[in-house]
């Protein structure tokens, strides 16, 4: 979930510096939040069932970029342009994870400036659950 | 025992997902995701942006993907699934979105045979809003 713009600063590309790491968060993803997504999606798959409860990979995905938005606050006008997702290990809801990010890559193609995000994600063993790549195209 | 296999040939369609998009979609992600870009929310910004009105979150088809590679792997997908794709055209209020998938051929990883797909989605008229490749685990 990404925080309100309060007290941070907007994301520009000529301050974002390559290999900037953010600190570590750690999260959990209640059931409750599965059913939101489930409400806004329309997924009726069984996530929550008796014996199988598994976050569903969507929400493992995106939620884990809020520390990358606790420090900086989207910049009107920036706009997703690419995505990568890797899925290594299913999460329980409730349980503890742990998402470290930092700035991947920053260029600049046709004159659009990219910056990209990695974030890995790690259950409280210490196991890698899933791997993701953030493109975005910050507005001057 | 031998783990029984997705049984698949190359250019074979998997069963694709079908959505529409509204403004009121957009919001209630806006809300679920915390992301209020005025691109997603605000039709005079939008405008003003040069984009023609609002579009949706880019993540929100994020999502349909996954309900789809879900749809087709099974949950196994959530351990050593994944996908890459690039945002090429906006997907807006008022599509009907299929997100498609095609089998490309398969291969042999470390945890077992994979599966490659070329995904896409398309709106009511054919336009493609979002192309990418994915891979799942060929084990059912």
């Amino acid at each position: 979930m990404i925080p309100s713009d309060e007290g941070r600063k907007v994301m520009r590309y000529d301050e974002m510096e390559l290999g900037e790491e953010f600190p570590p968060m750690e999260f959990s993803i209640s059931e409750d939040r599965v059913r939101d997504y489930q409400r806004v999606f329309e997924d009726e798959h069984e996530w929550l069932r008796e014996g199988g409860p598994k976050v569903p990979p969507f929400v493992s995905s995106m939620d884990v970029i809020a520390p990358i938005f606790m420090k900086y606050a989207i910049a009107p006008g920036t706009i997703h342009a690419k995505q990568e997702i890797e899925m290594i290990r299913p999460v329980q809801p409730g349980k503890k994870l742990t998402a470290k990010s930092r700035v991947a890559d920053k260029y600049i193609k046709r004159e659009r400036k990219y910056v990209v995000f990695e974030t890995l994600t790690q259950d409280e063993d210490g196991n890698l659950v899933n791997r993701n790549r953030f493109h975005f195209v910050l507005p001057e | 025992m031998t783990e029984k296999e997705n049984s698949t040939s190359s250019g074979q369609e998997i069963p694709p997902v079908e959505k529409g998009m509204d403004q009121d979609k957009i919001n209630a992600f806006a809300h679920f995701s915390g992301d209020f870009n005025p691109i997603h929310v605000n039709e005079e910004f939008a405008k003003k942006a040069g984009l023609g009105g609002t579009i949706a979150h880019g993540a929100i088809s994020l999502g349909y993907f996954c309900e789809m590679l879900v749809n087709y792997f099974g949950e196994n997908w959530l351990e050593g699934g994944g996908f890459s794709v690039s945002f090429i055209s906006p997907v807006r209020p008022g599509y009907k979105v299929k997100y498609r998938g095609v089998i490309t051929g398969e291969r042999e990883t470390d945890k077992g045979k994979v599966l490659d797909l070329e995904i896409w989605c398309e709106n009511q008229d054919g336009v493609k809003c979002i192309v990418g490749k994915a891979y799942g685990p060929a084990r059912l």
